[in-house]
Parts: structure tokens; sequence; C-alpha cells
């Protein structure tokens, strides 16, 4: 009984928030929003603290973070989630 | 919540960071781990050099050390220097107070960590999974915890939860669910005695996980994919599907550890079907994480995103594992055994411990004034990659070995051999992952020192960033319906409520419905324990018998046909705190009361390689005051209670038994009403008869062997007696080569054991296995069978009918009319069925035999009556003979006795 609980509420809830999803563009909208918003946030800190190493070698062989953080989330911001609403 | 205009949502961006509390808590992590990576070095060398270690604390102190480290130490450490990197950001302000993190570090450390570690090395323990730490240190954790919360939360609380991105969540979730699931794992335990504390600790040991480690590990993956990808993750909805589907079912998975035990079938039923569906999620959240690297490859150049990639991936494969080890059937197999340890290792160190590296790295290279070193770091990825690989692989083929062992009748020590191997690689293992972890630290220690940039320049740069950004219209959006800010808070309060109902179903529910059995089942009287025996728990608690040694006869056939009838809920109801124990490198121990003597205990205990040769049990000499035969009184309340364990069912079988059985129509109850035997050890001495008919072996050679595993240590490898554990052992272990028994009779011994000696019986060995043994034994025989004058003879059985009759009966079968009343409960000799060297009957009647009835005849009979009447013993041996007995099947055989 227990167990059938559980599972039902589980999948009826991934069920409903699925459709909501799928079927309501305010809501995906809404809920993508805290990547982009996340992406902002770290794009405002990686660059205050390029400022504070300004001119220093950086030796990160890898991707480079922050030029990218920095021209994707900008753009990205809202603009994904527009496509999505279309 | 107040609208706010963008400007006044930018101004509120202020993450300043406290790199002086990173940089702490990074080095403690790392510190931490080098020394809980010690401990585990030295518990996994435990099994391959067992005698070795007798410098250190013993096995289970520095296992508790071990995991303890492990999860508050390093992890507990890794994800709050991370905390101090990500909660600025995240939430857009500082954390409360520098000086409150600067007393949550010592409190941490110098209140937890180190006083805990001294505790649990110096005795000073809880028997509790993921719970060592006494309790005094559980309260100062506790407060720890609180301060963590009151550090790292309200920068959440006053940016408010509008766009609150996935990682924040998870991190308020984290602390938030800790602080309700540790007291209860910690502290419930030692109020909920047996099967209901146990579920109580199932609660914890995987709230521990699921709530405390998981959590944080996926707020460092989702933190610092989008900061190295430079790309947001695939998709928030998913990640956030994720979170709650995770804090809805992490908390209702934790009976799965206790599977066929005691704890009512519905709540085990209800962690089977959270486990699976768990699964399900956390498939979701690992495709989310996949996607979101799309493009980045398996191994990333970026050092961050390579370390956060594997932990995706040890992530999936761990939880897969841990869905499917809550299947009944697969659970039956590899429960108790190294797959498990693989199991929480590919968790705690594969992925919790990369997902923790990934943060420190990521926190790390922002800190002012350093910079990686790559080479070192690239170095470190590949052998931890490798020795956590090789060590999980290796301890995942362990224990399906050692699971399909167990499941069928082998010798439980056939299990401890087989697996030697597998403990040698997995302590091979620990070469590329110390050097891993130290390479790792090290290339964190030497990073090259940039420009150096002191803290209060952070700020003031991080301000006039502010001003150049200009707004941040993502950071809080303006408008947001009444509705959607209602819905965080409800679900915050949901969120609560799944701990709550978690709880209730696999806490509460059971605890009431195993008192409600109690009453029903057990006996009106109980019988608690002594002080000695209450003392001799303690003592079995703090040197973690129970993680070798469970104390729960599970409701599966192999465990009943090996053990016996499965433990019932009230057999535990005075268990406080409880040892059911989650591991078996040893047999389980719930019926251990009467199965040995106890000089074989005291033997075990002093120098367990003398009485089972391929153990890997320590020995604990400090019990003792320089030998076996002289324990201490810590080892004497150890024995005693260890000589409790099952003895309340004992005293109330079978009538308890039968009275319980018209009292429940529970299944799972009747099968333990209904098992044929309440103690199926196979080592327990038995009555005489029923032996199986031991062919002649073929193979002389595999017989030796199974000498050698089985006997040498009391007979002597030679069979002369003289093995290791001979010289604490009375009777003494008899010298084959004086010697000789009939085939039933050997039989007899070696199907029965013999009682009142340290001879235990070997009913888990095959009837091939025991033929080949009795093979060996006769090999060794040495004893003359020339007989004396027929004078003498007649002299003899004068004397014997006249001193020996009385207890080795009037025709020397052993069983005369005071045979069963001689103060030391040892069968007398049965003459007709074993034959005595001379010289050994000789030195019997000269000087008795110690640790049996046998006086020493030198006062009433002079050596020529001794040498008569040992003349007539030996007359007496009869070689052939016809008995009809049954085998193993219960079907008579016929047996002929050889020579």
């Amino acid at each position: 009984m227990i167990s059938k609980l559980i599972v039902f509420s589980t999948l009826f809830l991934a069920v409903l928030f699925t459709a909501l999803y799928i079927i309501r563009p305010k809501f995906r909208t809404r809920v993508e929003q805290p990547k982009y918003a996340f992406l902002q946030q770290l794009s405002m800190y990686d660059k205050s603290i390029s400022a504070e190493q300004h001119g220093d070698d950086n030796e990160y062989e890898g991707e480079s973070h922050t030029e990218t953080a920095d021209k994707d989330s900008s753009k990205d911001c809202n603009q994904s989630d527009s496509k999505k609403s279309r | 919540m107040a609208k706010q205009s963008p400007d006044e949502s930018a101004l509120e961006f202020n993450p300043q960071i406290e790199s002086l509390l990173v940089r702490a808590h990074s080095l403690a992590a790392f510190t931490t781990l080098l020394l809980a990576v010690c401990f585990g070095i030295l518990v996994s060398l435990q099994f391959v050099f067992p005698d070795a270690l007798g410098a250190f604390p013993s096995w289970g102190r520095m296992r508790y050390a071990h995991t303890q480290g492990i999860m508050l130490g390093w992890l507990g450490n890794a994800f709050i220097a991370f905390m101090y990197h990500a909660v600025p950001v995240l939430s857009g302000r500082p954390v409360t107070s520098r000086t409150l993190g600067i007393v949550l570090f010592a409190l941490w450390n110098f209140a937890v960590m180190i006083p805990g570690w001294i505790l649990v090395l110096s005795g000073y323990s809880q028997p509790l999974e993921w719970a060592e730490f006494p309790l005094p240190v559980d309260v100062v954790v506790v407060v720890a915890f609180i301060l963590a919360a009151v550090q790292f939360l309200p920068g959440f609380f006053k940016r408010g939860f509008e766009n609150l991105y996935v990682s924040s969540w998870y991190i308020i979730g984290a602390l938030v669910f800790t602080l309700l699931s540790f007291p209860m794992g910690n502290i419930v335990p030692e109020l909920v005695p047996g099967a209901a504390g146990a579920a109580f600790s199932g609660l914890w040991i995987h709230d521990a996980v699921g709530l405390f480690v998981t959590p944080m590990a996926l707020a460092i993956l989702y933190y610092v994919v989008p900061a190295n990808t430079g790309k947001p993750i695939y998709s928030h909805f998913l990640s956030m599907l994720g979170f709650w589907g995770l804090f809805f079912l992490y908390p209702l998975n934790g009976i799965h550890h206790y599977i066929y035990s005691a704890i009512p079938m519905a709540a085990q039923l209800t962690a089977i079907v959270a486990s699976f569906l768990l699964g399900v999620v956390v498939i979701i959240v690992v495709s989310n994480l996949m996607l979101s690297q799309r493009g980045f490859g398996l191994i990333p150049k970026n050092l961050v995103l390579r370390f956060a990639s594997m932990s995706v991936v040890f992530y999936l494969v761990v939880s897969l594992q841990g869905s499917w080890q809550a299947n009944m059937a697969f659970s039956s197999l590899v429960h108790f055994s190294d797959y498990i340890i693989g199991h929480s290792h590919l968790a705690m160190l594969g992925f919790a411990t990369f997902a923790g590296i990934a943060g420190i790295i990521h926190v790390w290279q922002r800190l002012p004034g350093f910079s990686l070193n790559h080479k070192i770091l690239d170095w470190s990825y590949y052998l931890l990659t490798f020795g956590i690989t090789l060590m999980v692989l290796d301890l995942t083929l362990a224990g399906l070995l050692q699971g399909e062992l167990w499941l069928d009748t082998t010798p439980w020590i056939e299990s401890v051999r087989a697996s030697a191997p597998y403990w040698a690689i997995r302590s091979l293992s620990a070469i590329p992952i110390t050097a891993g972890f130290s390479l790792l630290f090290y290339g964190l220690l030497v990073s090259k020192t940039r420009t150096a940039t002191s803290e209060p320049t952070d700020a003031i740069m991080r301000s006039e960033q502010h001003s150049k950004n200009g707004n941040m219209s993502s950071f809080r959006t303006p408008g947001l319906p009444s509705a959607m800010r209602m819905s965080y808070a409800a679900a915050f309060v949901g969120g609560v409520g799944f701990f709550v109902l978690s709880v209730s179903m696999l806490g509460v529910m059971p605890l009431q419905s195993l008192i409600d059995e109690t009453e029903l089942l057990a006996p009106a009287a109980s019988l608690a324990l002594s002080p000695a025996e209450a003392r001799g728990r303690v003592i079995y608690a703090r040197e973690g018998c129970s993680y070798c040694h469970t104390q729960q006869v599970r409701f599966t056939p192999a465990d009943v046909q090996r053990f016996g009838a499965p433990t019932l809920g009230w057999e535990g109801r005075l268990d406080t705190p409880h040892m059911l124990g989650t591991r078996r490198i040893g047999p389980d121990l719930a019926r251990a009361a009467g199965t040995r003597t106890s000089q074989w205990h005291l033997v075990h205990l002093y120098a367990p390689r003398a009485v089972v040769p391929q153990s890997v049990m320590p020995a604990y000499p400090e019990l003792f005051d320089g030998s076996a035969d002289k324990p201490n009184r810590q080892a004497l309340d150890l024995l005693a209670y260890i000589e409790t364990l099952g003895r309340e069912r004992e005293l109330a079988w079978p009538e308890g038994d039968e009275r319980a059985r018209s009292l429940t129509d529970d299944e799972q109850v009747l099968m333990s009403l209904n098992a044929e035997v309440l103690n199926a050890h196979p080592a327990r001495t038995r009555p005489r008869g029923s032996a199986p008919t031991l062919a002649d072996s073929a193979s002389k050679v595999f017989g030796e062997q199974l000498f050698l595993a089985n006997c040498s240590g009391c007979h002597g490898a030679q069979g002369r007696g003289d093995g290791p554990a001979a010289e604490w052992l009375q009777p003494a272990p008899v010298n084959f080569m004086e010697h000789r028994y009939r085939r039933d009779l050997l039989a007899d011994i070696l199907w029965n054991g013999v009682h009142g000696t340290s001879m235990p019986a070997w009913r888990d060995l095959s009837v091939a296995q025991l033929s080949a043994l009795a093979d060996v034994v006769d090999s060794f025989s040495q004893v003359d069978t020339a007989a004396g004058s027929a004078a003498q003879i007649s002299t003899g059985q004068q004397v014997y009918s006249t001193h020996c009759a009385e207890c080795h009966g009037d025709n020397g079968d052993g069983d005369g009319f005071a045979a069963e009343n001689l103060p030391i409960p040892i069968m007398p000799t049965d003459f007709i069925r074993e034959r005595l060297s001379k010289e050994a009957a000789m030195r019997a009647l000269r000087e008795g035999v110690s640790g049996t009835s046998m006086a020493p005849w030198t006062d009433r009979l002079s050596e020529q009556e001794m040498s008569a009447a040992v003349q007539y013993l030996s007359s007496l041996y009869q070689a052939g003979g016809t008995l009809v007995q049954t085998d193993k099947s219960g079907s008579a055989q016929e047996i002929v006795g050889d020579d």
C-alpha cells in the first residue's frame, strides 16, 4: 500500500510538472531562468577575479571559462527559453 | 517580498569570499583525508598480514577512525571550503561572519575530528555505522551544523528564493536535512533497542550519503560544470526534478541496508521500491549533468571538468548499483560481502571525493595569488581514477565470489581463503590512491604564487566591478507571482515533510510493529545482561566486532541452513544500541552461545590463527596477561557476553516457539518459528550418532590440505597434537600418532565434535572432505598392535572391571553407568573403536588426562596392574564391525570398520 503510494505520487508529480513544462512556456521560462542567472553571477564574479589578477600569467591550460562565460551568459540569458517557447 | 528595482538588486550582489577560511578548510580537508586514508590502509592490511599490526590500535577502532575521517574530516571540510566560495556567489551576499567561520573551523577540526579520533582509537565509540564518534562528539557535530546553517543560509534567505539555482537548493537541503537526520541516526539507536534501532540506523546510513554527501557533491557539480564550460546547464527543470526526487526518495531508502532482517517486511518493501525509483531519478540527474558537459569529452582538458565528469560517471554506476542491490534476490547474494564495501568506496571515494576535488580545485584557482600546477594535478587524476576503479572492481568481484560461497554449505573459512588475493589487490590499490591524493595535496600546496592581492582588495575590486556590470536583471525577477513565491515556501515545508514521512514510515512504524510483535511473541521473562556480560558488550562494541560478525540470521534459505532459525525482532529487545551489522567477514554470531568452548574462544581472541589457521581476525593480546590461559577481566567479560548471544531464544526453545506459532500468522515470523533447528552452527557439538559413511578418499593431497587448513592449529601439521593452540587447550588436542580410530568413530567425531572439548563438529565439510580428513588422521597413527600375553590380559581385565568399567563400560565402549554424571562432561574413551598406544595409555593411567575426569591411578594401581590394564584395553579394539547409521540425508548406511 505504502509502496504503491510512493510510486504513484512520484510518478504523478513528475508527469504533472513535465506536462506543465511542455505546455506552459511561461512556466518553462521561469524554471529555466536560474541557470542563466547563475551564469551571469559567475560572470560577474569571475570578472572581478580577472580584474584582481590583471596582467598575471594564467597557466590554465583548459578552456577559458571566463571568456566563454562572458560571451555566452548575457546573450544566452532568456534566448534559449524563448526558442523553446516558440 | 518587496519588489526591488534592478539597480537595488545589483547592489545586493556582493559575493565577498572568505579566502582565509577556504584555504583553512581545504588544507584541513586534505590533511584529514590523508590520515583517514592511512587508517584505511592499515585496516585493509589486516586482511593481508593479520599478525603484523599489533602495534596499532585494534582493527575495529581504526575502521571507525577511517569512515568518520572520510565523511566528516575530508568531505565535511571540503564541502565547507566549497561553500565559502559558492554561497556568496550563489546568494550574492557574503557569509554571516568571518569570526563565526573561525569558530566553525575550530569546532569542526579541533572539537570534532581530533577528539573524535582520539576517543574512538582509545575505545570510546558507538558501534553504529557512519555514527562511530561517541555521543559527546555527536553533540559538537550538531552544534557545528547549526553554526554552518547560521553561516551559510542567511544569504539565501536575504536574497530570496526566486530564481534560486539548483546548487543553492542542494546546499540548503543538505544543511537543513543533515541537522534533522544526524541526531536521529546518532542518538535514537542509543535509546531504541534491536531491530527497531537498526531501522533508525538504516535511515541514517542512507541519509548520511543521501542527505549530506550527495546533495553537497551535486551542489558542487552543478556549480563547477557551468562555471567551467561557460554554458548553462542543459536543463534547470531536470535538475530540480532530480533535486526533489532525491530529497523525496533518498530518505525512504534506509532500510534497504537490512533486507531480510527482522524489520517488518512492509518497511523493507517501501525501501526497495524507493531504491528502484531513486535509480530512475539518478539517471535524470546524470543525464542532465552529462548533457551539460557535451562537447568537452569524457576526459576534458579542464581539470575541474575532468574530476567532475568522472564524478558523474561514478555517481551513475554507484547509484545503479545501489538500486540493484535493493533487489531482494541480488541482496541475498551480495549483502554482507565486499561488494557492498566496493559500493560504499565508489560512493564516498569515487563520486563524492571527485566532486569534492573538483570543487576545491575550482575554488583554489580563484584564490588570490594562486595558480595551479596542472602537471601534478594531471597525474593525480589518473592515479586516483586508476586506483579507485581497481579497488572497486576488485571488491565487486570479491563480493560476488563471497556471496556465491555463502549460498552453499561451503565452510565459512573458504570464503576468507578465496578472498585473500582480492584483499591483497585491494591493499595494492591503495598505492595509486595514496599517491594520487598526496600529489593533489602537494600540487595545491606548491601552486605558484602570482602577484599577491590582499583580501580587502578583493572586496573593493568586486564592488567596482558591480558598478561596471550594471544591473542584474536575472538575479532577481521583479514581479514574481505571489503564487510562485508561495510555492517555494510550500516546497520547503514539503521537503521537511519528506523527512518526517521517511522517519514515520521507516522508523516509527517499524518500531511500533516490533513492539507489538515483542509483546505478543517474546517470553514473559527476559534475561538481562549481568554486569560482566554488559561490560563484555561494551568491549565487543568498542573493538568493532560487529563490523565483521553480524548478529542477525537473515530470513534467507542460505542463512537458515548455515546458522539456524532467523533472528526474530524480540531477540534484540535488550540490545541497545543494536549490533545487527552490515558486513560478514567472519560468521554470524547471533547464536554463538554454546557453540564453542570457553577455551576455544579465549585462544581465538588471543591468537586467532592458532585455532583457525586461515583466519584474518585481529588478535587481542591486550585482553590477556601474556598467555591465552591467563585472560584478564576484559577477556572474561567479553567471553561472558559472547555466551549470551542467542541465549534468550535458546532458553525459550522449543516451547516458546510452539506457543508463538499459535499466536501469529505473519509469514516472516513463521519462517523462523518453523525452522528445523534453532542453532545450525556447523561447529556446534552434538550427541553421538547419525554420522555419514566415510569412504576412502581418492586424493591424499586434498586431505592434507584440508588438515592443514582446518586441523593443524590444534593437532599440529604432523598430527602430533602440538599445534600452536595446543598449549592452551584442555584436554590437549589428540596426538594422532598415539591413537587409532575405527572409521565409524572417526566419522562420528568429525560429524558431531567431542562435547566438552574444543573439538568442534565439522558439518560444513562435505562427506568427501571428511573422508579425506579421516584418511589423513589414519595415516598419522603409529599405534603398536602387538597383543600382550594371555596372563597379562586376564589380569588387566580384572583391573579394568574393578576400576575402569564404571566409566568406560563393562565391555569398554565408553558408556559406563557413571559416564553421564562425570564432573567434566566428556564421554569416556570407547576402547572398542579407539586404540591408544601403550605409551599413551600408560601415561593416562600414571598422570591422568588433564581437562577430563580421568584421574591418575598410581595411588591405587601398581605398574604391573596398569601395564596389564593397558594390554587388556588394546585387546578390546575391534577393527571391523558393522553399524547402521544415517547419512547426511538421513538414510540408513551400513558402516564397515577399517583394518
